[in-house]
């Protein structure tokens, strides 16, 4: 993106927006775009994980048995403090919006900072929970060989499970990034009053990673 | 303020070429690689397409060739698999789905807008950067795994087959990449970019068309990125989500994968339509008849076909409460098409025709939508469904709507803009030959298809009974016929690209916001804001002098 | 003081949503992920326990969409986006399931292939995925297989 080398501090303590690009009129304009831009973005990340939805309702259905089984050996626990982490790394990337919108840029760095590592959090339990997956024999397909599920279907569910998840991690790596990198930017004092769609958008992004898991953890781990 | 809106300039005699436009501003390779001016990303696909459009056409004729006698004749079966594979992935991924809104939508929507570009340029050259990687990998996978399955890879053989086809289905995974890239660009730009005056009813027709369009690219692609993630995994490591001996569902890969193919169907032939709406008022020189129509049945459409897919799984196994539902909602698509089709007719009805080559290939894409559309009411009749499946007349309903439609389309808008895009006119006699020759050979090639898929010939096969080479020796000749046209028309058009007439602002006289601008465009399209004080199709206050400009060229 | 330049001022018009409210909601939807835990192990069926799961996680995705995602101040366009973007999921859920629930049960795939069918013992043109249908299959689901049957 735009180096920040070039541009002015301001009075208040931030850097000055980056110029304009030449074919916008307003720097609201421009601000309002990025943000449309970024929720059809969304939209399609709605559309992905529909797919995997649709995929855990359909062998639901044909196989009702081994997935309330299989629901009963992932670990609640586990998968509650995931929820919990996730839902607070939510709230400090809100707050880090709200600072950087205010010039607060340092505020924002710590907060953004604080997302990354329970993302980070995140990772690492479910990087637990699949060895112990592993060691099960609890895995998708044709490597399905987990003697306590009985009822019919469930090399089904683990590949529900491992794909729906694994797209979710992948997702959430991406979601890592996006806010270190804005976390950098907010380090350096780029963010004002009238720029700060950056942070605004990456937190988005974070906030649709949420919100996929809050509709995973309860169909993979409760019901 | 710069004028350029008001005066539709009629073509002064001895037009000069601008000394300045995008095509020379930087001559540079780098200069167009990294290029973030829309008309320069235009003109990079409008490349890449006319390399695939070339590609999926020598395809096309191995397979005529091979069909042209009941036994082997010029290839072995499994070559022919591979032919058809490559066919239909190279024509529907590389060319028809970002032949038009990625070429001329690119070009053409931000000045219909009265804008300098699109919304996110950068995103909009990463596109093009994506396409050319997914294609390429798409292309590698195909030849060096050789997958035979089909451009649908059906479960459960895409996943057994021991061709590889895992990078290919990432290929087209990210292909689906720049397509919700390009999309996503074209709605935030016609959100956020349009000039003073350009409200949402003044918008062009081709705009309206762009819009629906990309809004069908950016909820539709995912779920195809998804399934073909899915494809890949199952085949690499035997999930078995697909697979009915493991407890998947083969019929969910169908409706997954139609979830978007049927949508791409409208992704190819709504801009087709689009750009049907811009020429027709043109080369009639009368306003366009019903407008708000036409651009809500663009919607209607868009909204409708997501929700026709079910009609390509009446033989596999859907439930009958499913099909009779998709029956009935796939009708509905025809009566939006035909909205369509009677406002146009309804345009041309006592209009001043310039019998020019656009105007014959309007006349090829009414003709190719209605029939092709007709035929695809009568398939999506369940029980008639029944007997075609799987038939070459499914192939030929298709490709009169796939390729006729679409390429008539995109015909169109090559001659209708060529001169607005190099700012030189073409041969207009070997414009209306080629046009001719075009429309003659579709016919040839695709009409014997209807009557031989109806006697019972079924889709892919390598050979087929004694009885069928006639109609099959019909079809190959029409498909030389059409190569030929093809041919003729690369010919005039490279040389016109040197050598043809210079154009100036205008020579249409149309009415369009993008004739305003000189030919070719400046980089920046206009000096100024532009203030758009007329809608773009109205004929009923142009100047005298402008009306006598028939014959534009 | 950030929040003294008209900027700001004019930004923070905008977006009322302040950072007591974000704690809040927080506060809502943590309380909200312990319903949704509560209600599993509450003795219901399996169907209701799934309805109350996709309820509480509803208000949950509709919590963080208006108030951290802004969507409640947010720019109407916006708002259409995310909701088209759900109606379509649920529209393909709908057709889908609606396949699946009134399909004939011998096209579907219930029946898993637990114990491996001798390919001698198969009737000969019938895909190996068929081979376990007929032994495990027990009552028609709904009254369209029936129809479906006929054709």
């Amino acid at each position: 993106m735009q180096s920040s080398a070039a541009r002015k501090m301001t009075p208040e303590g931030w850097l000055e927006p980056p110029p304009l690009p030449h074919h916008y009129d307003t720097i609201e304009n421009h601000q309002a775009a990025l943000r449309f831009g970024m929720w059809l973005f969304l939209g399609t990340e709605v559309l992905l994980f529909a797919g995997i939805f649709l995929g855990y309702f359909v062998f639901r259905h044909y196989f009702p048995e081994s997935f309330e089984q299989a629901a009963r050996h992932l670990s609640v626990v586990l998968g509650t403090a995931n929820t919990l982490l996730l839902l607070t790394s939510s709230l400090t990337v809100a707050l880090a919006h709200h600072n950087a919108e205010h010039g607060k840029n340092r505020n924002a760095f710590w907060l953004l900072m604080a997302s990354v590592s329970m993302g980070a959090g995140f990772l690492g339990i479910k990087a637990v929970e699949y060895t112990e997956k592993f060691h099960e024999g609890a895995l998708p397909g044709k490597f399905f060989s987990f003697s306590e599920i009985t009822a019919p279907g469930g090399p089904v569910f683990y590949v529900v499970y491992f794909f729906s998840t694994g797209l979710h991690a992948l997702h959430v790596v991406v979601g890592m990034s996006l806010l270190t990198w804005v976390a950098i930017r907010c380090w350096r004092k780029e963010f004002s009053p009238t720029y700060y769609a950056p942070v605004e958008n990456a937190g988005l992004y974070w906030h649709l990673v949420d919100l996929v898991w809050i509709f995973l953890y309860p169909l993979l781990y409760l019901v | 303020m710069t004028a350029p809106i008001t005066t539709a300039g009629v073509p002064p005699a001895g037009a000069v070429f601008p000394k300045k436009s995008y095509l020379n501003d930087g001559t540079t390779i780098r200069s167009w690689l990294l290029t973030h001016d829309h008309k320069r990303i235009a003109l990079l696909y409008l490349v890449a397409v006319l390399i695939a459009l070339f590609l999926g056409g020598v395809f096309a004729m191995v397979i005529r060739l091979e069909l042209l006698t009941p036994g082997p004749t010029i290839v072995e079966a499994l070559t022919y698999n591979r032919m058809f594979t490559l066919h239909g992935l190279i024509m529907i991924f590389m060319f028809m789905i970002p032949a038009i809104p990625a070429v001329f939508g690119n070009f053409f929507l931000p000045i219909m807008l009265g804008a300098k570009d699109v919304a996110f340029p950068k995103w909009n050259l990463t596109s093009w950067y994506v396409y050319i990687a997914g294609s390429t990998l798409m292309l590698w996978g195909l030849i060096t795994g050789g997958a035979d399955t089909g451009w649908t890879f059906y479960t459960p053989y895409s996943t057994t087959t021991t061709t590889n086809i895992t990078p290919v289905m990432l290929g087209v995974f990210i292909i689906g990449f720049s397509s919700i890239l390009t999309g996503l660009n074209f709605i935030v730009t016609i959100h956020t970019l349009r000039a003073p005056g350009v409200t949402w009813f003044r918008m062009p027709l081709f705009v309206w068309a762009v819009y629906a369009t990309s809004i069908i690219q950016v909820l539709a692609t995912p779920v195809l990125g998804l399934t073909t993630l899915l494809v890949a995994a199952e085949h690499t490591f035997g999930f078995g989500f697909f697979d009915p001996a493991r407890g998947g569902d083969p019929i969910l890969f169908q409706h997954l994968f139609w979830f978007y193919s049927h949508p791409a169907v409208y992704i190819m032939v709504l801009p087709a339509m689009g750009v049907i709406s811009e020429v027709i008022c043109a080369v009639a020189r009368k306003n366009i008849f019903g407008y708000k129509m036409i651009a809500m049945s663009s919607l209607g459409i868009a909204f409708v076909g997501f929700f026709a897919w079910g009609h390509h799984l009446f033989t596999s196994g859907q439930s009958a409460f499913d099909a009779g539902a998709f029956a009935a909602i796939s009708m509905l698509v025809g009566v939006f098409t035909a909205i369509k089709v009677f406002n146009w007719v309804g345009t041309l009805y006592k209009g001043a025709i310039a019998f020019t080559a656009p105007f014959a290939y309007i006349c090829g894409f009414l003709f190719f939508l209605v029939f092709g559309g007709m035929t695809g009411v009568a398939l999506a009749t369940v029980s008639l469904d029944v007997h075609w499946q799987d038939t070459y007349f499914v192939v030929a309903h298709f490709h009169f709507i796939m390729v006729g439609a679409v390429i008539m389309g995109f015909l169109a808008a090559l001659h209708y803009w060529f001169p607005k895009m190099f700012g030189r006119k073409y041969p207009e006699n070997w414009g209306l030959l080629a046009a001719g020759l075009i429309v003659l050979g579709f016919n040839a090639t695709f009409i014997p298809q209807f009557l031989l898929g109806n006697a019972g010939m079924p889709r892919r096969y390598y050979e087929y009974p004694e009885r069928f080479a006639a109609l099959n020796v019909a079809s190959t000749a029409g498909a030389s016929l059409l190569a030929f046209g093809f041919i003729i028309i690369a010919i005039y058009l490279a040389i016109s690209l040197k050598y043809g007439e210079v154009a100036g602002r205008n020579p249409w006289g149309s009415r369009g916001y993008e004739w305003d601008v000189p030919s070719p465009p400046p980089t920046e399209n206009f000096d100024a804001v532009p203030v758009f004080t007329r809608g773009p199709h109205e004929y009923q206050d142009v100047p005298e002098e402008l009306a006598k400009v028939g014959h534009a060229i | 003081m950030a929040t003294t330049t008209p900027h700001a001022a004019a930004a923070h018009a905008k977006h009322e949503t302040g950072p007591s409210r974000l704690v809040l909601n927080w506060l809502v939807l943590c309380g909200l992920t312990f319903a949704t835990f509560g209600f599993s192990q509450l003795p219901i069926s399996p169907g209701m326990h799934l309805a109350a799961a996709l309820t509480i996680s509803t208000v949950k995705v509709v919590l963080v969409v208006l108030i951290f995602m802004h969507l409640w101040h947010g720019e109407g366009i916006n708002r259409i986006v995310f909701v088209t973007s759900f109606v379509f999921l649920l529209l393909l859920m709908f057709f889908v399931m609606a396949d699946v629930v009134t399909r004939f049960p011998l096209s579907n795939s219930r029946i898993p292939p637990m114990p491996q069918v001798d390919q001698k013992m198969m009737p000969s043109g019938m895909p190996p995925g068929m081979s376990n249908v007929p032994q495990g299959h027990s009552g028609g689901p709904g009254p369209s297989s029936g129809e479906a049957g006929k054709q």
